[in-house]
């Protein structure tokens, strides 16, 4: 590793304060991302502020008014994953951090450090490597180069990396709010605007400043939040990351037609993928219309531009669409079979 | 710890002299669950420096600079070695030899040359882990570099077509083109034909434990290093012959090893050069390989393209066999698996015809990996019989029955002891394979369609000569020591449950050591062969020991057992009786009216050539024939196949072998389980991307290459057949080490098949294939 | 330089720590513990799994640093004067263990594994919605699921679950993955 500098923040003020015109720092909460890519190189802090001690920043709470969950960043993905109030009131959201790498990986990682995780691109992670990613302008090695992990949606003629995360999908979905705090002051990111596309600018990731730091993250709750799942398909049977995934809700009326969907990819695209166009297009129909949810499919997925090894994603997500579909209109029905008893 | 190991010890001290075949807890269990086993990497020394190899990152062409300024400057750096600054070896290794095993002759670090990515390029020292890692990040290199060749199998590249292959010491050379009978020309008349093309990726070794070396030059004569391989021998007289040494003057010591599967067997280049650098400095140096430094360090197994045509009788009877290999080899040398030798043992098939074609590739020398022949010869030989069999509308196993080999192919001399029928038979029975249905895809569980598939299983019978000591004392304690490794087999524990037996003593008064090359000399662990060549060699140690232990007893005239026969002596905690009389003699008294505290012998066995008799009388063996030796088996696997997402699981495997005798059922079914999990890892998960582009693997983590975590691994049901062999070796033993692995891609291919009613013929077996 | 001190074991550990040194390489090369192994130093094996205030976590990723104040639980330091730990115990009978390399991780992974149990945390194998029923829940699939960040080579992996399930006090139920073709349905 480069050496760096090593401080303390003992509040938030501090931490912005240190942070403030060092875009050579970086914060330093689970250290799952940082420190793995410290020690491969793409990251070379000078300087790392320790934000642990921010207790402050560790809650979990479930309200009512509004009906939200707001999430400390720094709580920790096993303890969010494991708060009932979430659990219940949202699954796809503590699947979305259950599914993830290991249960010791869990323990460490931070909330707002997994919405920051990068690409796990081969070449991005090697430096002998042209990356744009990395360095802008030494090219992209894994266009025509070994990429069966990597994105069909959102890329370009520069970057084909996918964002590897599982919980920024599922808040994606469902609209979710990003609060951070800066030496400007605070302000709130929707999470669908919170991630950026590769573009001619891949070594942007995100709208984050530097010094800028999350502070919680905020979940809206609607009556399709409790019928929610994340579906992960991977290779093997855990600790890999997704090669497709879907956050999707739904809730039915009485006569089964889609009062509300939501549906958001992950795996495959460079950032987390909301489907609004398939939403759209499920609204007012009925969750058993297999022809609607083709078509549904196919408005996602008709942009995805498949790579030398990874067009095997896109027919997989042309099942695990429909799949996570199926199994949040069957939550949805037992819930509306619920409330009529 | 003692009390753990005190309860381990008294679960298996009871009356029975039975100690051999029975489940024993490994012996170091106790020591490795408290973290207080030393690996190589754990040892420290006084003066210890750290070492880290520079790698490569271009395949192919010549260093044109380079800069150790910045590295030299690190705090806590001693040197920064480049190939213009690093010291020769005395001798350099050659292929062929006869004595030692060497991964590669190519020597790195001698010239500016690169041949392969990964490639040794600089070597750093420095008084910390940190420093060193700091200071190999900023030596600083320009290249020129040259387009690697990493052809892709089905290239129109000119390959070459060795006679003969060197495959180490232990198997000589082996043909590499090979007809039986007519070949194939055989084929022209038969009426049933298979043919097809299969293939198999990349495949890295991935131990849990990295490969680590410490050199200690004490003097300029004696050099001691502490390694992480599957036998210190190979080690030893390695050393002694590349820095000019005596045998003597070299202690090599590598005790327990986490994991080998075939990489730690030969010594490659990072230890060499380890070992150069400590000389160099008059420092110790301890270098360990990172994750990523394991992909391109000690090999790995070959990708490889496996054209097989099969021509049969319409009843299923095999006429003819012709299989072409190709494979890429390093730039310097011939290696290639010996994927056709199944072909030449397994089914009585009279026409056969093998030839294999290497592709010269900028990559560095593939290597052994577990079972290495039988794992991709057996795939592509079994899935073709699983085809034939649905082509034939015939019974899988009925298949096989009616190609059922009575005598070794090669050369029609009897088996040693063979129970494939029984493997099936009972196989069948516990998967209940009648109830099978022939028809592909008609079985579902929700989003899963449901196959079955089976294979048969071999591996041969490897011995080699090895070198056991036993002592016995007046205490009635013994010990048994032989320079061997354990690398997760349990190479202690059947050690002393061999000695235990043979010189009627409970087992916990028995001890066992390993691991240094001042030892007697064993073997590598390889081959599955240590168990039966250093368990026979303990044992012949054993029964010395014994002989000599009842002369004593018998010579003596104030003994009670004076003038007894001999042979009527047995010896039973302690006590030396004459059976069936009431004449006895305790041990202590023995030594004592002797004037010995302890009777030691060095053992041996010697197996002589393959196929030869081994049963312990060498006037026997003089007189009997050659054998084919092998052990056998079936595999059966269960699939679940999700065809719209293109995802396998595997729900049930099952496996019933007839090894030859089983020292300790336990850790043999350890083995077997292990062995298991590797083929179906081999089948569904594992694959080293190469970037052709570059001539580099990029998947160099094991995040990316996949192996197995505990959620993919079902409950895996082994059970062994007795399978009494009198020929092998006196221990009756065939080795489990390898075979788990042989048949087992083959099953689960068969089994997609009969859940999808696809044929899939290339490893690993991924989404991309299904959908 | 950073000041670290710490408590490791039975032991109070104040020392002068670069920031960049992780955990792991505090505890093998400089404190000498070397029962806790690097796999791969990246997070992707498991095998440098120790406990942080009762907590499993992977000591590549961990920066020593952050371990002030903490207390550090390693495989060294679980068996007390008198015996070893129970975990311990049955990995040893059950052989989950081959090489052994893994094992120190394995167990001190399943010792957090059953903590976290205890304290009611789901994991992928369940049904999140629904509380976790503590141990009385760990079927052969949730040990399974909870123990896959610990790769083992020499795939030990069911003498492992064996292990772990006699630990945590529940017979073998008849949920191995067994099949059964009664349950499944004609195409």
């Amino acid at each position: 590793m480069h050496p760096f500098m090593y401080v303390v923040a003992n509040s938030i003020n501090e931490a912005i304060e240190l942070s403030h015109d060092r875009p050579d720092s970086r914060f330093l909460a689970g250290g799952t991302t940082l420190v793995d890519l410290m020690k491969s190189g793409p990251e070379r802090p000078s300087l790392v502020i320790d934000i642990n001690q921010l207790n402050v920043l560790t809650s979990i709470e479930h309200s009512d008014e509004p009906d939200a969950l707001r999430i400390g960043a720094l709580s920790r993905m096993s303890d969010v994953a494991a708060h009932m109030g979430v659990r219940q009131s949202c699954p796809a959201v503590a699947e979305s951090l259950l599914f993830v790498a290991s249960g010791q990986l869990r323990n460490m990682a931070s909330l707002g450090g997994n919405l920051l995780q990068r690409t796990r691109c081969l070449y991005f992670r090697d430096r002998s490597f042209a990356c744009n990613k990395r360095e802008p302008g030494s090219g992209c090695s894994a266009i025509n180069g070994e990429n069966r992990n990597l994105a069909v949606l959102g890329i370009s003629p520069h970057c084909i990396a996918n964002y590897p995360g599982d919980f920024a999908v599922a808040l994606t979905a469902f609209d979710g709010v990003i609060h951070t705090s800066s030496s400007s002051g605070n302000r709130s990111i929707p999470a669908r605007q919170f991630y950026t596309l590769p573009g001619d600018r891949p070594h942007i990731e995100n709208v984050l400043e530097p010094g800028e730091l999350i502070t919680h993250i905020v979940v809206p709750l609607s009556p399709a939040s409790k019928n929610s799942h994340y579906l992960k398909v991977r290779d093997r049977a855990s600790y890999e990351f997704a090669s497709v995934s879907v956050a999707a809700a739904m809730e039915l009326e009485a006569d089964g037609t889609i009062a509300d969907v939501r549906v958001a990819l992950g795996g495959l695209a460079a950032i987390p993928w909301r489907a609004i166009a398939t939403e759209r297009i499920l609204l007012g129909k009925r969750f058993d219309d297999a022809a609607t949810i083709k078509r549904a499919t196919d408005a996602v997925l008709s942009d995805a531009k498949p790579q030398s090894h990874n067009s095997y994603k896109i027919s997989q997500a042309r099942a695990a669409i429909p799949r996570g579909l199926r199994i949040v209109a069957s939550i949805a029905k037992s819930a509306l079979a619920q409330k009529g008893s | 710890m003692n009390a753990l190991t005190e309860r381990l010890n008294e679960r298996v001290h009871d009356d029975s002299r039975n100690v051999i075949g029975r489940s024993f807890a490994r012996t170091e269990a106790a020591q490795k669950v408290a973290g207080a086993v030393a690996y190589t990497a754990d040892i420290a020394v006084e003066g210890m420096t750290y070492g880290l190899i520079v790698p490569s990152p271009i395949a192919k062409g010549i260093i044109e600079t380079v800069d150790t300024t910045r590295a030299a400057a690190v705090a806590g750096v001693i040197r920064v070695f480049t190939p213009d600054t690093m010291p020769r070896l005395v001798c350099h290794p050659e292929q062929p030899d006869w004595e030692i095993v060497y991964g590669q002759s190519f020597v790195p670090m001698e010239d500016r040359r690169i041949v392969y990515a990964g490639q040794p390029i600089a070597y750093v020292v420095a008084e910390t882990l940190e420093a060193a890692e700091r200071a190999a990040e900023v030596v600083r290199f320009t290249f020129r570099e040259e387009p690697p060749d990493v052809p892709l199998l089905d290239s129109a590249v000119r390959a070459s077509e060795p006679d003969d292959i060197w495959l180490g010491y232990v198997t000589g050379f082996v043909p590499a083109q090979t007809v039986r009978g007519i070949g194939k020309r055989a084929l022209e008349t038969a009426e049933v034909r298979v043919r097809g093309s299969w293939s198999l990726s990349f495949n890295h070794h991935n131990p849990m434990e990295l490969c680590a070396t410490t050199a200690i030059w004490e003097r300029p004569d004696r050099l001691i290093v502490y390694e992480t391989s599957q036998g210190a021998t190979n080690f030893r007289n390695a050393y002694a012959k590349l820095f000019g040494l005596f045998r003597e003057q070299v202690t090599v010591v590598s005790s327990y090893v986490g994991g080998g599967f075939g990489c730690k067997g030969p010594i490659w280049p990072h230890s060499w050069l380890t070992v150069l650098v400590a000389k160099e400095l008059g420092r110790p140096v301890k270098l360990v390989l990172s994750r990523a430094q394991m992909y391109t360090s000690v090999g790995f197994r070959e990708e490889q393209r496996l054209d097989l045509d099969l021509g049969a009788s319409r009843d299923g009877r095999l006429k003819a066999m012709h299989l072409v290999k190709t494979s890429p080899t390093c730039s310097f040398e011939n290696w290639a698996e010996p994927s056709w030798y199944p072909l030449t043992f397994m089914y009585a098939c009279p026409n056969l015809e093998t030839s294999c074609r290497l592709l010269p590739s900028s990559i560095m020398s593939p290597t052994f990996m577990r079972a290495p022949g039988e794992t991709p010869g057996m795939f592509v030989q079994e899935c073709a019989m699983n085809e034939l069999a649905a082509q034939l509308d015939v019974d899988p196993i009925e298949l096989r029955i009616r190609n059922h080999a009575d005598v070794y192919p090669v050369d029609g001399s009897p088996w040693s002891s063979k129970r494939l029928k029984d493997c099936y038979a009972r196989g069948a029975e516990l998967v209940g394979w009648s109830r099978r249905k022939a028809r592909p895809g008609s079985t579902r569980d929700g989003d899963w369609l449901i196959g079955t598939g089976m294979a048969s299983v071999s591996h041969t019978v490897y011995r080699q000569p090895a070198y056991s000591r036993v002592a016995l004392r007046e205490d009635g304690t013994a010990r048994a020591s032989s320079g061997a490794s354990d690398i997760g087999t349990g190479t202690v524990t059947f050690m002393r449950q061999i000695t235990a037996e043979v010189l009627g003593l409970p087992l916990d008064r028995v001890t066992a050591t390993i691991g240094q090359t001042n030892l007697p000399e064993a073997p590598m662990q390889a081959g599955a062969s240590l168990s039966a060549s250093l368990g026979s060699a303990t044992l012949n140690a054993a029964r010395l020991v014994k002989a000599k232990v009842v002369g004593l007893a018998t010579a003596d005239p104030s003994s009670a057992l004076h003038g007894v026969d001999p042979a009527s002596i047995i010896l039973d905690d302690g006590w030396l009786t004459a059976q069936g009389t009431d004449k006895r003699e305790r041990l202590s008294r023995v030594f004592r009216l002797a004037g010995l505290t302890e009777v030691s012998v060095d053992g041996s066995f010697q197996p002589g050539g393959s196929g030869r008799a081994c049963t312990g009388d060498p006037e026997r063996d003089k007189h009997e024939r050659h054998r084919g030796m092998h052990s056998w088996g079936a595999i059966f696997a269960t699939v679940a196949v999700d065809t719209e997402l293109g995802l396998v699981r595997v729900r049930r495997l099952t496996g019933v072998y007839s090894c030859g005798r089983i020292l300790n059922p336990l850790l043999a079914k350890s083995q077997l389980i292990g062995g298991i999990t590797w083929g179906m890892s081999q089948a569904l998960f594992e694959a080293s991307y190469m970037d052709r582009r570059h001539g580099r693997f990029v998947n160099t983590n094991l995040g990316e290459y996949l192996l197995p975590v505990n959620a993919d691994v079902p409950t895996i049901e082994v059970e062994f057949l007795e399978d009494p062999d009198p020929f092998i070796n006196p221990a009756g033993v065939k080795g489990v080490g390898e075979i788990g692995i042989v048949g087992v891609a083959a099953a689960i291919v068969d089994a997609v098949w009969h859940a999808t009613g696809k044929r899939l013929r290339h490893l690993p077996v991924t989404p991309e294939a299904l959908l | 330089m950073v000041d670290l001190s710490c408590r490791i074991n039975d032991d109070n550990v104040a020392a002068p720590v670069e920031p960049w040194v992780t955990l792991l390489d505090l505890l093998r090369e400089r404190l000498h513990l070397t029962g806790t192994k690097k796999g791969c130093n990246h997070g992707a094996c498991g095998a440098c799994t120790v406990l942080v205030d009762g907590r499993r976590v992977l000591s590549c990723l961990t920066l020593a640093v952050t371990c002030r104040d903490r207390r550090v639980l390693t495989i060294e330091g679980l068996a007390s004067a008198e015996s070893a730990h129970p975990m311990q115990d049955a990995f040893a009978r059950h052989d989950a263990l081959q090489c052994g390399y893994c094992t120190p991780g394995q167990i001190m992974s399943a010792v957090g594994m059953l903590a976290e149990v205890d304290s009611g945390m789901p994991s992928a194998a369940s049904n999140v919605t629904h509380p976790f029923e503590g141990r009385a829940g760990l079927t052969e699939s949730e040990i399974r699921e909870r123990l896959s960040g610990n790769i083992c080579r020499c795939a030990a992996y069911q003498n492992i679950v064996a292990a772990v399930r006699e630990v945590s006090s529940i017979p073998a139920s008849g949920d191995e993955r067994k099949i059964s073709e009664q349950e499944f349905s004609e195409v």
